[in-house]
């Protein structure tokens, strides 16, 4: 066992976070060609180090600009599908989910980037190369090109086991995203304490400001480290959904409590405090919502009593 | 080394050995002994025989030299079937011979260490005292300097296996003008002159630990007593605590993984409605959070004992493993008691032992308050106490 990162992954970390911020640290649009610069040093690993390097690059991401982590985290997903199924496709891809093929995707992110889609749907993972995005609105990830996609006519590229895949890789991927809100989210409040030390106050001194805090680096770490298994543990849908659990119930309280700890003055229209809780709550709805992937969880623990 | 999160072969073996035996052994007797408030000397005899008690020591001094990991993962399989049994193992083997093991000279080693980490007797950790807690740094117990010799005269408060133990590490104050070097550490024999019980505490929950308050009165000692130098006190008894803190952290996720287990049975058994009371959603939720905090608090325990092991400091990975996994511990026994309807509030049914025993765990060795505050220190940098 070694629960720890090694050298090279940790060096793998820290360039992500180094990479990020020169390419989204300004709030903005999210390119595509941003976006395949970051897939491209994440594809061409072995599948567990794939996975594990793509949530610790979304980590790093979404800390910068969650827009921008939701959009990586979405077309590396596509693009560890394709290598995983031996497909390929010109131009960036961009994975989406639904109940039929024929029918409209859920949301997700990147998808009004793409040139193609992977769409998972039907027990089964197609590919759509002819098909166009309609931009969704959310109060959310307002940067992550949001959109859902109509398939039309599709290839298929994978059966049942692949589409398991894919459904666990989204749900930690999604998970990676929430978990660099969680780390955001530190380090809106220090940020909120620096300023205070600043104006010659110490909130760092303040109990209620030091117990906050501990619970969103806490709430951060539980997550994050759910994740880290998850990507060791090939992805399956139970550990993925766990780790997302963990990290989007993460991420809105330490959205909260990074609000808190910024006070009123933290809090202006478009400010980071701001940003963080309306992202941070799409990680609690996004990719069937918290309540399916409780639902997953307890079909593992429950597999001989059917639900109601 | 890529992260690789699966168990080795020596830590599945140990795990599956100890689990074979706290079913078959502990977990039939828990519930009596817990009404009788009864400490099982028998059971920690055949313990001992198993090399529980010296888990992290070396094999020289008598010890079954595991890994961190692995010995926090046998504090949960213990922790899943009784708590008890588990909190008197975890103060031995992390907070009585680790420190000896690191702090003592061979010769201490050969007589304080070896017995115990052969299983001959418990071990005991007297820091706190009736009036000094969480507040480490304000013990008043004092050990006098006299000549050659050091003597105790105080009271220690909350001692587990204090009346059942071979021997104890005391921290006294033998400096009280010194900001940093206060504190002293002694090792001293339950039966050394001068040590008395003062009377057990009767507790809401670990009922069948014994949990004491340890006087001493003109209680003699020589330097051979003395653990590490003298003034070493303080960092010696925190140093054992970031150790003790995975430690209670494994033992929380064992009491949390014992309730849950009682209530994904119960969810299945009971029927109500014309099914079994499983298949409702608000219950199947409910039981998939318990399960993903626990495992969550697996995971961080796991990490916190690897970077002990690895040598590195890991206070602030040991603090977040005990406040997320001692809190889960208390929010999951609630759920299971919950979970069971009237039945969960009666004494027939475990999950009332487990919520007792869950509700200690964010108190002792570091309350969550505590653990807070160290975490946030450690994220704040230096410069930050309140």
């Amino acid at each position: 066992m070694n629960p720890l990162l090694s050298a090279e992954e940790q060096a793998a970390r820290d360039s992500a976070r180094a990479r990020a911020l020169e390419l989204f640290g300004g709030v903005g649009a999210v390119s595509a060609e941003a976006v395949a610069e970051v897939v491209a040093g994440v594809v061409g690993n072995d599948d567990v180090a794939a996975t594990l390097l793509l949530a610790l690059v979304v980590e790093e991401t979404a800390r910068v600009d969650a827009s921008a982590g939701a959009a990586v985290a979405n077309a590396a997903t596509a693009a560890l599908l394709l290598q995983h199924t031996g497909s390929s496709t010109t131009g960036l891809a961009a994975v989406v989910a639904g109940d039929s093929v024929e029918g409209v995707s859920e949301p997700a992110a990147a998808v009004m980037l793409a040139d193609a889609y992977v769409v998972l749907a039907d027990n089964a993972v197609w590919l759509a190369e002819a098909a166009d995005g309609s931009p969704v609105d959310l109060d959310g990830l307002r940067n992550a090109a949001m959109g859902t996609v109509l398939p039309g006519a599709v290839t298929r590229i994978g059966g049942a086991d692949e589409y398991e895949r894919g459904r666990g890789l989204m749900l930690l991927q999604q998970a990676a995203v929430a978990v660099g809100l969680c780390a955001a989210a530190q380090d809106v409040a220090l940020a909120a304490i620096a300023a205070g030390k600043a104006a010659g106050e110490r909130p760092d001194r303040s109990q209620a400001v030091q117990w906050g805090l501990a619970d969103i680096v806490t709430d951060g770490e539980a997550a994050r480290v759910a994740v880290w298994h998850a990507a060791c543990d090939e992805a399956t849908d139970n550990a993925a959904a766990m780790a997302l659990v963990l990290a989007a119930d993460g991420a809105v309280a330490s959205a909260r409590r990074a609000a808190q700890i910024g006070g009123i003055d933290g809090l202006g229209a478009d400010s980071a405090a701001s940003r963080l809780q309306r992202d941070s709550k799409l990680m609690e709805l996004l990719g069937g919502g918290t309540e399916a992937h409780l639902a997953i969880i307890a079909d593992a623990l429950l597999p001989d009593v059917p639900r109601a | 080394m890529r992260m690789e999160w699966g168990l080795t072969a020596d830590q599945k073996m140990i795990c599956s050995m100890v689990r074979e035996f706290a079913s078959a052994e502990i977990a039939p007797h828990a519930a009596e002994w817990d009404r009788e408030k009864r400490f099982p000397s028998e059971m920690f005899t055949q313990l001992g025989d198993l090399g529980l008690f010296g888990m992290v020591v070396p094999e020289r001094w008598g010890g079954a030299e595991l890994d961190g990991a692995a010995y926090c993962l046998v504090l949960e399989e213990l922790g899943r079937v009784d708590a008890s049994t588990c909190v008197a193992l975890s103060v031995t083997n992390s907070v009585y011979c680790a420190p000896i093991n690191k702090y003592g000279t061979d010769e201490q080693r050969e007589r304080w260490l070896r017995p115990c980490a052969s299983g001959e007797w418990l071990g005991a950790f007297c820091l706190s005292e009736p009036e000094a807690g969480s507040d480490a740094a304000g013990l008043l117990m004092r050990a006098t300097r006299r000549g050659d010799e050091y003597v105790l005269n105080g009271s220690k408060a909350w001692i587990t296996s204090g009346a059942v133990c071979g021997a104890m590490i005391v921290f006294a104050v033998t400096n009280p003008d010194s900001d940093f070097r206060r504190i002293s550490a002694f090792i001293v024999p339950r039966e050394h002159p001068g040590v008395s019980i003062i009377h057990e505490e009767e507790k809401m929950g670990l009922r069948s630990s014994c949990t004491n308050q340890v006087g001493f009165e003109e209680c003699v000692l020589t330097g051979e007593h003395l653990l590490g130098e003298e003034g070493d006190g303080l960092q010696i008894a925190l140093d054992s605590l970031d150790g003790g803190r995975a430690g209670i952290a494994a033992q929380a996720v064992g009491i949390a993984q014992g309730a849950f287990d009682a209530a994904r049975d119960y969810l299945q058994e009971r029927e109500a409605f014309g099914g079994p009371i499983g298949r409702f959603e608000g219950l199947r939720h409910q039981l998939a959070r318990m399960a993903t905090e626990i495992h969550a608090g697996r995971l961080l325990y796991l990490r916190a004992a690897t970077l002990r092991e690895r040598g590195e400091c890991n206070t602030r990975q040991a603090s977040i493993a005990k406040l997320h996994a001692s809190e889960t511990s208390n929010r999951v026994a609630y759920h299971a008691v919950q979970m069971h309807g009237g039945y969960g509030y009666l004494t027939d049914y475990n999950v009332e032992r487990f919520y007792r025993d869950a509700r200690v765990t964010t108190i002792y060795e570091g309350t969550s308050e505590i653990q807070r505050l160290v975490i946030a220190r450690a994220t704040l940098g230096a410069g930050s106490n309140a």
